[in-house]
């Protein structure tokens, strides 16, 4: 580890000798900006929130869900329990006025089936007019006597007329089908019903658990006590209900049976469906909670629509921040739940509530989506933001380049260098004309004095030989005084000679030929004259 | 030139995972495809298709992502009703589903069948060659194969075991009679007076020993075995055989041997009404093997299944029944889910186990061959095992009879099963009510309702 620190650092090290280009060096400088806004935007991200709000969003939907579910199951199980309870007292009066006529007690329709049926008849139309009229997929009475006291069955066999809708593909089928689940057939025979296929004469109320504390014990007003059963199969049938019990209480607060309406789990699933939004599928559940599990065996569950939930499962409840989770061996789902009241002094003691449940995939298939365009979001802006860099890195350090390729080909003694970056240009100039006076500093003339000490030396081409001798005379340092003798010609011809020298070296005076003489000579360039 | 080579490559990782996230957020595999199905296997009692449902949902639908969803379990005439509501848009209808179980006479019916699936859209040659020929053809409405065969079923004879026997002690009529419909409606009439004398007191009481399901299906059936036809164009043809087999109906039901109440034959037979019927080898679901009379007694009793009775002169022919199912044209991807399911369902080996509990037979020629034979051995309760008795010994006996595609076929079964139950049971009231019955006025009260419920249904 350690040799490998000492390692990176000397990579470090020799990285750091290294020469790089300037566009690759603004460009690190541009990304180290960019990724460091770019963390400090994820940060501020994070902190207000934005990753974590899709549990917060998840939350909300599922509370408003969770609301509107609860007020519409509180508001139909409410309608429901009120028109058994009115059934109830409708059914109480039928049944005193029947025994007064017929001049018996209760207990005396005990073996009388003829009795039995002809009660039947009586309140027949009460249990069909429930059934029509209340949002229920059927209705039943039951009354606390047997055809047949000596029967084995007797001792939890009771007379009953139970009516339910044969088929249930409309949540509001304009004319249903009424079938004949339990009841002395003669009835269904004179009203064109057909009978169950499962079938029975009399009511098994081993099937009612709490029936016998509701019959048998003190109740003077049916709103008093009554109850919701849990879910329970229908013997041999595919169906499985949730019955409401109504005890029928008579004036002498004799309980003369019980009566109420049902709500079938096919019907529940029909006016329940599964809500599909982002989320994925949402399912509604009314359901017994116990020992901190929500056991839908035993309660209700709405439109499974888009999920795999089965209705039989009973889910451990895991309460989190924003949702709970709902486990089972056959699935996680998540969701929230509240409790509600249905019953009144149930035997069972059974805690109900209802809850919204989403299959933990839809929502892990959600988030994953979610984060992927998230991903995505950032690996396109970083990419911009890698173009932009790129780009403005090399707009910005290509003329610089130039400039300075310019300058190595020596082009910034031309001063044609311009690199729209003043530092740039001023840096050319300034090489410019440091390049000058190091030139000067050599020797060397500047370009128009040059020029024109080159014309001059050209032009001594066009002398004579004569006048070639005077201006080597001069060179030497003779004043004109002297020439006559020295070259041994007149006064006067030195002269005309003098006058063809200025004229043809471009000179105005001998002052002016002398001063180019010593210039000449102080640049050692003499020769060039003689 | 680097730069350049850099941008491109970048551009295209971009492209890359942008396409790799386009295809990422389908994921099909969380959200299953859900399809609802209308069927009729079970009715109101636990239905053997419901459980193959559940197990179908929990293996390949979960592998493929298909979950099936029964919305119904009633008969095909309720189906029929609901279809043709919602196909048509009446108002409170409801949608339709993605299966039903149908006849053809339901899609004969429909007013626009294109809105079904043509299975042969989704089914190979070679896979519809599987099944029984005369099973696909049958399915088949103009040229389109839309109703695919799960199941077929055929009229068997039902007897209460216990009762009869009893009955047969008595009166030494023995089950030899019930062969025939002569045999069987003379028998009817012999019970109908052994049951009133034992009641000495109370006169007219006597029940009935048989009750018809389909009176449709032995009038139809018995007057082709008779060499006759039943239909005549969208109408039915009322010729001497008909007449036949209604003078023969009609003697035993106006001398109380037929139950003519509404409902299905199981009905009487449970609440102890009758002791014999004929009904769909599919009613045994429906069979309980306890009797429960009035005074809510209930008794044990053996219900064994025979072959339907036959003219004594007519051939040997029986009644080839059960629906099939349509698929409602939806999307793709759902009709895809459905035609899933109906495969898994048809392969041979879970057919039978299908079929086996529901009284039906399968589909396929491997089923019939390779599977059924070794589930009717495994067979534990008797009562289908003499179910399937009795459909092995229709299957060499008889020749099978398939309803002719009619249009009005509904309305003409509809017309006539009530008409039937209500002319007799009017004829047996005024029988029972005359002041000097005897066969004179018997063939003329039979005549007289004859004659009505022909006006009846030639209307």
């Amino acid at each position: 580890m350690l040799n490998k620190l000492k390692e990176m650092r000397a990579l470090n090290a020799f990285a750091r000798k290294q020469s790089v280009g300037m566009q690759h060096k603004l460009m690190f400088y541009w990304l180290s900006m960019i990724l460091t806004v770019f963390a400090l935007v994820m940060l501020l991200l994070s902190a207000a929130g934005t990753f974590s709000k899709e549990d917060d969003r998840l939350n909300q939907m599922l509370k408003i869900q969770l609301q509107n579910s609860s007020d519409h199951l509180a508001e139909w199980l409410d309608h429901l329990t009120a028109q058994g309870l009115n059934m109830s007292k409708e059914l109480s009066r039928e049944i005193e006025a029947f025994l007064t006529e017929k001049g018996v007690t209760l207990d005396q329709l005990n073996d009388h089936p003829e009795l039995l049926l002809e009660l039947q008849e009586d309140l027949y139309a009460y249990v069909n007019t429930t059934l029509q009229t209340v949002d229920c997929s059927g209705a039943y009475v039951v009354i606390d006597a047997t055809a047949n006291t000596d029967a084995d069955i007797a001792s939890y066999s009771r007379s009953s007329l139970y009516l339910r809708y044969l088929s249930l593909n409309a949540i509001s089928p304009v004319n249903p089908s009424v079938t004949y689940f339990r009841g002395i057939p003669d009835v269904a025979w004179q009203k064109g019903l057909e009978l169950h296929n499962r079938w029975n004469l009399e009511f098994n109320i081993r099937r009612l658990p709490g029936y016998s504390e509701l019959v048998y014990g003190t109740v003077s007003r049916p709103s008093e006590r009554y109850f919701w059963t849990a879910r329970t199969q229908l013997t041999d049938t595919w169906e499985s209900v949730m019955l409401l019990c109504v005890p029928i209480v008579g004036n002498n607060q004799t309980v003369y049976g019980v009566c109420g309406v049902e709500v079938s789990a096919l019907y529940f699933q029909l006016s329940c469906p599964a809500t599909t939004g982002q989320f994925g599928s949402t399912v509604t559940v009314l359901a017994p909670v116990q020992d901190n599990r929500l056991v839908l065996s035993q309660g209700m569950v709405g439109g499974v629509s888009g999920t795999y939930l089965e209705g039989q499962e009973t889910f451990s409840i895991h309460q989190g921040r924003y949702f709970n989770t709902y486990l089972s061996e056959s699935g996680q789902y998540i969701g929230l739940q509240t409790p509600i009241s249905i019953s009144k002094e149930d035997a069972q003691e059974l805690q109900w509530a209802v809850a919204i449940l989403l299959p933990q995939e839809s929502y892990a298939a959600h988030s994953a989506n979610l984060r992927q365009t998230w991903i995505i979001a950032v690996l396109v802006l970083l990419l911009a933001l890698l173009l932009i860099a790129f780009f403005l890195s090399r707009r910005f350090a290509r003329p610089i380049v130039r400039a300075l390729s310019q300058l190595q080909q020596g082009e910034a003694a031309e001063g044609t260098i311009f690199s729209g970056i003043s530092e740039v240009d001023n840096l050319a100039q300034f090489l410019s004309a440091k390049e000058q006076s190091l030139k000067l500093a050599q020797g060397e003339l500047p370009p128009n004095i040059a020029e024109m000490f080159d014309h001059f030396a050209e032009r001594k081409a066009m002398l004579t030989e004569a006048e070639r001798n005077i201006l080597r005379y001069y060179i030497e340092g003779h004043e004109i005084a002297e020439i006559p003798d020295l070259a041994f010609i007149s006064m006067s011809t030195v002269r005309k000679h003098n006058r063809s020298i200025y004229e043809k070296m471009g000179v105005a005076s001998r002052d002016e030929l002398m001063l180019y003489i010593d210039l000449f000579r102080r640049c050692g360039r003499l020769q060039e004259l003689l | 030139m680097a730069n350049k080579k850099l941008t491109w490559l970048l551009l295209g990782a971009l492209l890359l995972s942008l396409c790799a996230g386009c295809s990422g957020s389908l994921k099909k595999e969380d959200t299953p495809t859900t399809i609802t199905v209308w069927h009729v296997y079970g009715g109101q009692t636990d239905s053997p298709l419901n459980d193959l449902i559940a197990q179908f949902n929990q293996t390949v639908g979960k592998e493929r992502g298909i979950n099936v969803q029964v919305t119904s379990v009633s008969n095909t005439n309720t189906i029929h009703e609901a279809v043709l509501a919602s196909a048509n848009g009446e108002p409170g209808s409801s949608e339709l589903p993605d299966l039903f179980i149908s006849y053809p006479k339901t899609v004969l019916a429909l007013p626009d069948d294109s809105i079904l699936v043509d299975y042969r859209d989704y089914f190979s040659e070679e896979e519809l060659s599987a099944f029984i020929p005369s099973f696909v053809e049958e399915g088949e409405v103009d040229g389109r194969l839309v109703v695919l065969p799960v199941a077929k079923s055929t009229e068997i004879l039902y007897v209460n075991q216990t009762a009869f026997d009893r009955f047969s002690e008595a009166t030494g009529v023995t089950m030899d009679a019930l062969k025939t419909w002569e045999g069987l409606f003379e028998a009817a009439e012999i019970y109908s007076e052994w049951t009133d004398a034992q009641t000495p007191d109370v006169p007219g009481d006597g029940k009935s020993m048989f009750v018809h399901d389909y009176y449709f299906n032995y009038f139809q059936v018995g007057v082709e075995s008779l060499g006759e036809s039943f239909f005549d164009g969208n109408r039915l043809a009322f010729g001497p055989a008909f007449e036949q087999a209604w003078n023969l109906l009609a003697q035993a039901s106006l001398n109380g041997g037929v139950w003519l109440r509404g409902g299905y034959a199981t009905e009487s037979l449970r609440t102890g009404n009758s002791i014999v019927s004929v009904a769909s080898s599919a009613s045994i679901l429906y069979y309980s093997d306890t009797v429960t009379y009035s005074d809510n007694t209930s008794e044990e009793a053996i219900i064994n299944s025979y072959p339907c009775p036959v003219f004594a002169d007519g051939e040997k022919l029986v009644m080839q029944r059960g629906a099939g199912f349509c698929t409602v044209k939806s999307t793709p991807e759902r009709e895809r889910a459905a035609v899933t399911f109906l495969k898994w369902l048809t392969e041979p080996e879970r057919n039978v186990d299908f079929v086996i509990r529901a009284g039906y037979m399968p589909v396929t020629q491997a089923a019939f061959d390779n599977y059924l034979p070794q589930a009717i051995e495994a067979l534990d309760s008797p009562k289908y095992a003499s179910l399937y008795q009795a459909f092995l010994e229709t299957q060499a006996d008889y020749e099978f009879y398939v309803p002719p595609q009619v249009e009005t076929y509904l309305e003409l079964e509809t017309c006539l099963e009530d008409q039937v139950r209500a002319q007799l049971a009017q004829g047996r009231r005024e029988y029972l009510d005359a002041a000097e019955p005897g066969s004179e006025l018997l063939e003329r009260i039979s005549q007289e309702r004859y004659s009505t419920f022909r006006q009846i249904l030639g209307e």
